[in-house]
């Protein structure tokens, strides 16, 4: 008895520890993001002071602190979201039949074609960026949402296929068989049974995907200029030369953050089943 | 209601090949039951009829038609699976009325709720129409799956294997009613079954399916009693036909290669040559224990296995081991001699290398 006890002290201490370890930086933030600009430097630091929203209101191109660039964080804001959106739509176009077809077609070098996919989320991405940069420039890419949406279909479109792969293929074939012989064409057949029988896979799977991208900074850096860049790198714009401005950093960060918790806790229940699945699989 | 006719399709996965050359037809109202151990083809072949997979070589005539390549939306089937394969998402309710809304079909609100019913009345699942197929025991579920056949009234039925994951009990009462709904309904269908006891009940004629190839396609009777093949003799009957190899000689004598036993074969010799190796395939139903010293047959009682409505005794001759089914009041006991006799028209011989009955 005293021992389970014991040990069971142990799990609470690790757990209590875990949780500091991922809980502290975020609260670091957003604590940050209600300080003001004495605040947020002194030394040591305050755990006890008077909140304040400047920098909330200043990235909003309201209140007393003024921003270092001419471009406001909301215009940032708004890149993410055309990219992330953009890319996950055009991920589940392309994606999708892919998916399908893995899943449930014969073809030749089938297993090579698909690993060939998952091979690019192998690839670091600073290793492809110059060359990338180079093509961008000649094909006026360069600094498009269209160029950007392309380059990130590597971080979106290998996830969906395989996930989406993998959630196909749960469904039994008889079922597909069942609705042909039954009167409905494969096309009816899809979307009637194939796609709502795997819709809480494919629900995770756009949202993780999601989240990727919006995550990426590199490609928004390297190939994007600032009419389209994304929040990831429009954070460096509160870096100056003369100052680094944490509280409006700070306040950017934790906005920037709210839409992948809201995403994420609406789907989580979806989540946490598809990440095991994938991972069974 | 339609005619089928298979000519020759082959099909092959990666390299093995699962169809060889299979040819049968199926007459109007027929039923024709394909019967083979796993892996014969049975599924993939009526996954060709339907539509779902294509063959490689051959056609299809559905009514006269060819349809080889055609959509299985297209055909006009109704199938029965195997797994059941029904849609988890719809209640039973719907699960039976999908059919009927397809676009393909042409029904009226009323006609459709007049079918549900009565199909539903006819298997005893009305008191489940809104369950999900989850809620549902094994049997009901086998029961919604034929009931979402059943609904329509398509050209040809196809069922595969729809009992053979039942129980025991459960499998020996829907066998009775299917026989019962085959009579009532006259339908054409291809019934895919490994159980010899449904192809004999149920068919009007079988093909028997081995290895991807057509064994023997005739009259449900004459699969049993005039089997074409090595394999379709152990296919048909419990316990299965015994085998001894061995050769005719001059007087037409069966002479077993251990010569532990001789058969005068004079009465059956059809097609048997002097000097001929053969195969004899003997039924344990239709051999007789008899005292020692009469009968083809002489040796000692090997084991005696009690199954209560009949005894099931093995005797060995040599090296040669024989099944007999003998009434339970035929006492005998291992170590005790005994003979058998085996009627001349009981004797199935088969080319030794060819396994093809002569």
């Amino acid at each position: 008895m005293k021992e389970t006890k014991g040990k069971l002290l142990l799990v609470y201490l690790g757990m209590l520890l875990l949780g500091i370890y991922i809980l502290a930086p975020v609260t670091w933030i957003v604590m940050m993001s209600f300080k003001s600009k004495i605040d947020v430097i002194s030394v040591p630091p305050k755990f006890i002071f008077t909140p304040t929203f400047d920098n909330y209101l200043a990235l909003f191109g309201l209140g007393k602190v003024g921003l270092l660039t001419g471009t406001t964080f909301l215009s940032f804001f708004k890149n993410s979201l055309i990219l992330a959106l953009g890319s996950v739509l055009l991920s589940i176009v392309l994606g999708m039949p892919a998916a399908y077809a893995f899943a449930r077609l014969r073809f030749k070098a089938k297993e090579s074609l698909a690993f060939t996919f998952l091979s690019f989320r192998f690839v670091p991405e600073i290793t492809i960026i110059l060359p990338l940069y180079v093509i961008y420039q000649k094909l006026n890419l360069y600094n498009t949402y269209t160029g950007l949406i392309l380059v990130y279909q590597l971080i979106s479109l290998p996830f969906i296929i395989w996930m989406m792969r993998s959630y196909f293929e749960e469904i039994p074939v008889a079922i597909e068989q069942a609705a042909r012989t039954d009167g409905y064409s494969w096309g009816r057949t899809f979307f009637r049974m194939v796609l709502p029988l795997a819709a809480p896979g494919v629900a995770a799977s756009l949202v993780l995907a999601f989240i990727f991208c919006w995550n990426n900074f590199i490609f928004g850096l390297m190939l994007g200029g600032t009419n389209t860049q994304p929040v990831t790198v429009g954070l460096l714009s509160f870096m100056g030369t003369n100052e680094v401005q944490w509280g409006l950093m700070a306040a950017a960060t934790v906005i920037a953050v709210i839409p992948l918790m809201v995403l994420a806790l609406s789907v989580q229940r979806y989540m946490v089943r598809g990440l095991t699945l994938g991972a069974v699989k | 209601m339609a005619t089928l006719e298979i000519d020759r399709i082959s099909k092959s996965f990666d390299s093995v090949q699962a169809l060889k050359n299979v040819s049968f037809d199926c007459k109007n109202g027929e039923f024709l039951v394909i019967v083979g151990p796993s892996g014969a083809g049975k599924t993939t072949t009526l996954n060709c009829i339907a539509g779902v997979e294509y063959p490689e070589m051959g056609t299809v005539y559905l009514d006269g038609q060819d349809v080889t390549m055609a959509p299985p939306q297209d055909r006009d089937v109704a199938m029965v699976f195997e797994t059941y394969a029904l849609y988890p998402q719809f209640s039973v309710r719907d699960n039976l009325i999908f059919p009927l809304r397809s676009p393909r079909s042409r029904h009226s609100e009323s006609d459709i709720q007049e079918r549900v019913q009565r199909v539903s009345e006819l298997l005893s699942i009305d008191m489940l129409l809104e369950r999900l197929p989850r809620q549902l025991s094994q049997g009901q579920r086998q029961r919604v799956s034929l009931g979402r056949a059943l609904v329509r009234d398509p050209k040809i039925f196809l069922f595969d294997e729809p009992i053979s994951h039942l129980d025991a009990k459960l499998r020996n009462s829907m066998r009775r009613e299917l026989k019962r709904m085959r009579a009532s309904l006259s339908q054409t269908t291809v019934y895919v079954t490994h159980d010899y006891l449904e192809a004999l009940s149920l068919g009007d004629r079988v093909v028997v399916l081995f290895q991807g190839e057509v064994l023997q396609f005739d009259q449900t009777q004459m699969v049993y009693n005039r089997p074409a093949a090595v394999e379709v003799g152990l296919l048909f009957g419990d316990p299965p036909m015994m085998f001894f190899q061995g050769k005719i000689d001059d007087q037409s004598h069966f002479v077993c290669e251990d010569e532990s036993f001789m058969i005068d074969a004079r009465d059956n010799a059809v097609g048997l040559a002097p000097g001929q190796e053969v195969i004899l395939g003997l039924r344990p139903t239709d051999v007789r224990l008899a005292p020692p010293g009469s009968g083809q047959v002489q040796g000692e009682i090997y084991s005696v296995q009690n199954q209560f409505d009949r005894e099931l005794v093995t005797l060995k001759a040599k090296e040669q081991l024989f099944d007999i089914v003998a009434p339970v009041s035929y006492a005998v006991t291992e170590g005790d001699k005994a003979g058998i006799i085996i009627p001349v028209e009981v004797c199935y011989f088969f080319d030794k290398t060819t396994h093809r009955a002569i």
